[in-house]
């Protein structure tokens, strides 16, 4: 379903193009190496292993005009690292679509396109044009790998107030993937951004809004057997903890805020997010953030980053269910239902992601378009969790990780 | 008279001194509608945030010269208080992320000037010294 328009594009696309002797074709290309100090800890596909694995990644991007005011824009990437743990290295459209100018200031975009999440999103890949070894992975989570790209139309204003500018992104369409053995789709999916521009500065606040299905069969029998409890003791705790472990047309809401101010050879970035379920089902709560100051030197540009981000999961039916014990003491369920109760409450537990990261780095532009890029993160773990580092089964929990990264970026 | 006169001399060489580098013409086809455009409609244009030249359906086609080049460099720093480095970043970041085109390049001015005379839709940017005929300047950036 999500891929028939990509399939039309990709159809009507030759016909018109291959007479077209001005497409362009353009490129990037990033090695990472990296390790972290802590045996057993994961971070993306490093461990405590120098690895290449995590970073490394190339894209080809082509563009052209079909008719006057029409063009396609399409970009194949290859990358080694996905949250899903599959297809490394495999080719993926992460852009293909038909632009249309309308006016000299409105666009209409029709295809796949990278979504706007982020000050970055658009170009998360393309690591030659932001500072740091990857965006700050507080802000620029993995469990929004199903949601990179959408496939829908989007509409891109840019207009004057006064001195400063605004540009608005209205987009809709479709997004599914997999994360970590769940099926997601999001149908649909609705947002916009704002971004406002000074001569040294910007503002955005970005809005995004679907309906989440999210279902896992290995989850099914915890959802069945949850059920039954709920039929057994016409108690509506179970059925909330029944309802957890699905999302069906969950009405999620992504709230973002950046800004970015340039003074002299110093430049500050910061952006925050706050994601959250509005519905009963499946419930993911999100919110991260991260400010980085950059300092420019000829060409070195030294950088400090700090920032923290906390995932909940399921907040609410931990929390029934935590509460269920008053009616039903401990043991009193009898065994199989105690089982599934505690080990439920420990499973979703298991979620919580929290963290506290400061990263210091630099950024060397050794050709006009080649940089290299070095990076030292330190991982404070809080609430018990590991944050955002996975660790490998029966690894020792350690409170803090140190994670070193070396990066080389070109742009052809 | 001759204090004068060294006064004379040392006042010109001033004058000169501040005029060492030259203007920078930004010019179009003949054949472009447009008669003048803003500091702010050039700067919107070649950072490709204008899409199409005001109050026309012409899209633009931009020319750059190489971002190693002298004008290059005082062109984003006029227009846009752009380093080449930070012009590069950008154009990445623009580029990449499906939002347009970025500039043709051009090797050196001879060039630019012959992408202009032959292109309805080229705008590019040269040392308002420079031979200017069968172009149309639409701004003359003062430095």
């Amino acid at each position: 379903m999500r891929n028939t328009l990509i399939y039309l594009i990709f159809i009507t696309l030759p016909y018109h193009a291959i007479a077209q002797e001005s497409w362009d074709w353009s490129g990037f290309a990033s090695v990472g190496a990296g390790k972290t100090n802590r045996d057993g800890m994961n971070f993306m596909n490093y461990d405590d292993h120098w690895s290449f694995d995590a970073d490394s990644v190339i894209g080809l991007h082509f563009q052209g005009d079909l008719l006057p005011h029409l063009s396609f824009t399409g970009q194949l990437v290859a990358q080694g690292f996905h949250a899903n743990d599959t297809d490394d290295y495999q080719p993926e459209v992460d852009w293909l679509f038909l632009g249309y100018q309308w006016t000299p200031t409105l666009r209409m975009r029709i295809g796949r396109m990278r979504t706007p999440h982020y000050l970055y999103s658009e170009s998360v890949n393309t690591g030659y044009s932001y500072p740091w070894a990857r965006p700050p992975t507080n802000v620029y989570t993995f469990f929004l790998t199903p949601f990179y790209n959408f496939d829908g139309i989007d509409f891109t204003w840019n207009g004057d107030l006064g001195h400063l500018e605004l540009d608005i992104q209205i987009f809709a369409g479709v997004m599914d993937g997999e994360y970590d053995e769940l099926d997601i789709q999001a149908e649909p999916v609705g947002g916009a951004n704002l971004t406002l521009r000074g001569e040294q500065w910007l503002l955005r606040y970005g809005l995004i809004i679907n309906d989440t299905d999210i279902n896992s069969p290995g989850w099914q029998p915890y959802q069945d057997a949850f059920q039954q409890l709920a039929t057994l003791t016409g108690d509506a705790v179970f059925e909330e903890a029944a309802a957890a472990f699905e999302a069906e047309n969950e009405p999620y809401a992504y709230h973002a805020l950046a800004g970015q101010w340039e003074q002299g050879n110093w430049t500050l970035i910061a952006e925050g997010y706050h994601i959250s379920n509005r519905g009963d089902g499946f419930a993911n709560t999100s919110k991260g953030w991260y400010t980085s100051f950059i300092y420019h030197i000829g060409n070195w540009s030294p950088y400090i980053a700090t920032g923290s981000y906390d995932n909940i999961l399921n907040e609410d039916a931990i929390a029934a269910l935590e509460s269920s014990y008053a009616t039903y003491p401990a043991g009193s369920l009898g065994l199989p239902a105690e089982l599934l109760r505690t080990g439920t409450i420990e499973a979703f537990k298991s979620f919580r992601s929290k963290q506290r990261t400061w990263t210091l780095g630099t950024r060397y532009d050794v050709l006009p378009n080649t940089c290299l890029k070095a990076e030292v993160e330190y991982f404070d773990f809080q609430a018990g969790t590991t944050g955002l580092m996975i660790p490998s089964p029966g690894a020792r929990r350690p409170g803090d990780a140190l994670l070193v990264s070396f990066v080389i970026d070109v742009v052809f | 008279m001759r204090l004068l006169y060294v006064l004379g001399i040392l006042l010109f060489t001033c004058l000169l001194a501040q005029k060492a580098t030259a203007d920078l013409a930004i010019v179009v086809h003949p054949d472009n509608p447009i008669s003048s455009l803003s500091d702010k409609d050039v700067q919107k244009i070649f950072l490709g945030r204008l899409r199409m030249f005001p109050e026309t359906s012409m899209e633009p086609q931009t020319i750059d010269l190489p971002d190693d080049s002298a004008l290059y460099s005082r062109f984003y720093a006029r227009i846009a208080q752009m380093t080449p480095a930070k012009v590069r970043r950008y154009r990445a970041f623009y580029l990449f992320s499906g939002k347009g085109k970025v500039p043709q390049q051009a090797n050196d001015q001879t060039e630019v000037v012959s992408k202009i005379r032959s292109d309805s839709r080229a705008i590019g940017y040269l040392d308002a010294s420079a031979d200017l005929a069968g172009m149309k300047v639409v701004l003359i950036l003062e430095e």
